[in-house]
């Protein structure tokens, strides 16, 4: 058994901010600006480590505290576009972070049948001033569980079947929980900031593969595998289509849920020479 | 040998195809504290009016029912301006563009430059106030029309006025345009813009601006079409008015139009609009108030 600290301190000079809420994961990256400061993240780690069956069995237990300064986020508000005559990055607004967790790991990694396990439990919160009247909420990616199985079977020489399994909570969202009339326009009011979390994200993924032929010269193999075999829907973005006419009086709003692939089999030919 | 191959490509790519990618979900969404929403205006030289009205759940259906329902009908407001209080009930009112608003008869209110007012606002059980003050206007230096580039009888209403550079403050611009013709005439001021004075603080400005749309424009599914595009014609008689405002209104009207403007776009980041009313929602703006009235011409 082996125990294993550590503490690293790094400086990031590019940042990463997403503008939706409740929608498309849309990403965008800044460099650090005479106004954003470089980001500064400070981990400390502990884990213990531990083979067992002569190295048959690699398990590991880690716990980890990280810390970040200068963190950004877009300002409440915030529209793009609406800042053409104006820098950018005097639309955000800045805060820190912070995330702590434990991961949990076993595998086999000898024999005909291999595999692992990994579990992580963790949360990150961020705080800003000017965001959600200053309170710390999670962050937009914040996991709490994630679990990723593999598992590998070797029939024989030719023949190996594997399975992926993976599982992760769903992204926390702001939405809305009410609107009212102000001035004969529709005003919405958004709860705490991602206080709403999508539904879990998982699926299985097989695939079976056939070595046809293996010489010095030419090796060739078929592999068969399927994604998503259960076909989840797993959530993409959420959001709210109004359906109706304001001028007949009625209008009803419904949540609708973007998914992106369902079960996907694939048939590859692999070969070198 | 070849036949069954293609079955099972075909099978493949119709497996996944069943698959629709969207779907309705049901989204739990809690139910927000119920609030009350005020829209208090005092302009200069006018009585305050108010409308009440309140919150509902994002979900809650949007129908004529619903609608009349987020209305309070029966509530008690009260508008000081330090020394005289005037209660104002619900009645027909023809400032409103609804036609109706808490407003007062007999009214020993009335707005007054320099004058800070205070509202207190009692419905659903809840208590909510708000202050405001109305702002010393400021006088337009010129005001004059201007024909658009590549138009000839089409443009915009300018005006010059200079910010005194004492206070930060906002600027509201409204306007109409008068006409025997009922087709043409637009019955109340409507907002073209608001601004504040922190880039132009002690010097003078020149704003140009078209139409305003009207009382909710945004909301029929079909606009008529106007012949005039929005603009000005040459002949028309425009009334401005050029409202100076507290900050923190200001503040409220920004939030707001960021809130609008970014209605059902999914780039937005969310915020909740400020208001400037203890306990509830939306907003009390006192208006400092300069109108002018002009006939376009060359």
């Amino acid at each position: 058994m082996s125990i294993k600290a550590s503490y690293t301190r790094n400086l990031q000079y590019l940042h990463l901010t997403n503008i939706a809420s409740i929608s498309l994961p849309t990403d965008l990256w800044f460099p650090s600006t005479e106004r954003v400061k470089p980001q500064i993240g400070s981990q400390y780690s502990l884990g213990a480590f531990r083979n067992f069956a002569d190295n048959t069995w690699e398990t590991s237990v880690e716990v980890y505290y990280k810390n970040m300064l200068n963190q950004i986020e877009y300002e409440d508000g915030y529209v793009p576009g609406s800042s053409l005559n104006d820098n950018l990055d005097n639309s955000l607004v800045f805060g820190k972070g912070w995330a702590y967790g434990a991961e949990f790991f076993v595998k086999k990694a000898l024999g005909k049948t291999t595999g692992w396990v990994g579990y992580t439990l963790s949360w990150t919160q961020r705080q800003f001033k000017d965001i959600n009247n200053g309170e710390p909420y999670f962050a937009r990616y914040d996991r709490r569980h994630d679990i990723q199985f593999i598992l590998t079977h070797e029939f024989s020489p030719k023949w190996t079947v594997s399975a992926v399994w993976v599982y992760s909570t769903g992204n926390a969202l702001t939405l809305q929980t009410g609107r009212y009339i102000y001035d004969g326009n529709i005003v919405n009011e958004f709860g705490p900031r991602n206080a709403f979390r999508m539904v879990p994200y998982h699926r299985m993924d097989l695939s079976v593969n056939w070595t046809a032929k293996k010489t010095e010269k030419f090796t060739s193999a078929w592999n068969l595998s399927i994604y998503n075999v259960y076909s989840r829907q797993n959530p993409y973005f959420i959001y709210f289509a109004a359906e109706g006419d304001i001028t007949q009086g009625q209008v009803k709003l419904s949540a609708r849920q973007v998914s992106l692939f369902p079960i996907i089999p694939a048939i590859t030919w692999n070969f070198s020479f | 040998m070849r036949a069954p191959k293609h079955i099972v490509l075909f099978a493949f790519a119709a497996i996944f195809m069943f698959y629709a990618c969207e779907k309705e979900i049901t989204v739990d969404l809690p139910k927000p504290d119920p609030k009350i929403v005020v829209e208090g205006y005092i302009f200069e030289g006018e009585r305050p009016y108010v409308i009440l009205s309140r919150n509902t759940g994002y979900f809650e259906p949007i129908d004529s029912a619903s609608l009349i329902n987020s209305f309070i009908f029966d509530g008690i407001v009260t508008v000081s301006d330090g020394t005289n209080t005037d209660t104002l009930t619900f009645q027909s009112a023809a400032e409103s563009v609804l036609g109706f608003a808490y407003v007062k008869s007999n009214p020993t209110v009335i707005g007054q430059a320099g004058k800070t007012y205070t509202l207190t606002a009692t419905a659903d059980g809840q208590t909510v106030t708000s202050t405001t003050t109305i702002v010393p206007a400021v006088q337009l230096d010129s005001i004059r029309w201007k024909t658009q580039v590549n138009e000839d009888s089409l443009g915009f209403v300018w005006i010059y006025f200079t910010d005194p550079g004492i206070d930060l403050r906002g600027y509201r611009i409204m306007s109409r345009r008068v006409s025997a013709n009922p087709d043409r005439n637009q019955p109340y001021f409507r907002t073209n813009f608001y601004f504040e004075n922190a880039l132009f603080a002690g010097q003078q400005a020149p704003v140009g601006f078209d139409q305003a749309s009207q009382y909710g424009e945004d909301l029929l599914a079909d606009e008529p079409e106007d012949p005039d595009n929005g603009y000005f014609r040459v002949g028309d008689t425009v009334q401005v008015r050029l409202c100076t405002i507290d900050k923190p209104y200001y503040d409220f009207l920004n939030s707001l139009g960021n809130s609008t403007s970014s209605n059902g776009s999914p780039f937005a980041s969310p915020n909740n609009v400020i208001g400037n009313i203890t306990g509830g929602l939306g907003g009390f703006g006192g208006h400092g108030v300069a109108q002018y009235q002009i006939v376009c011409a060359y």
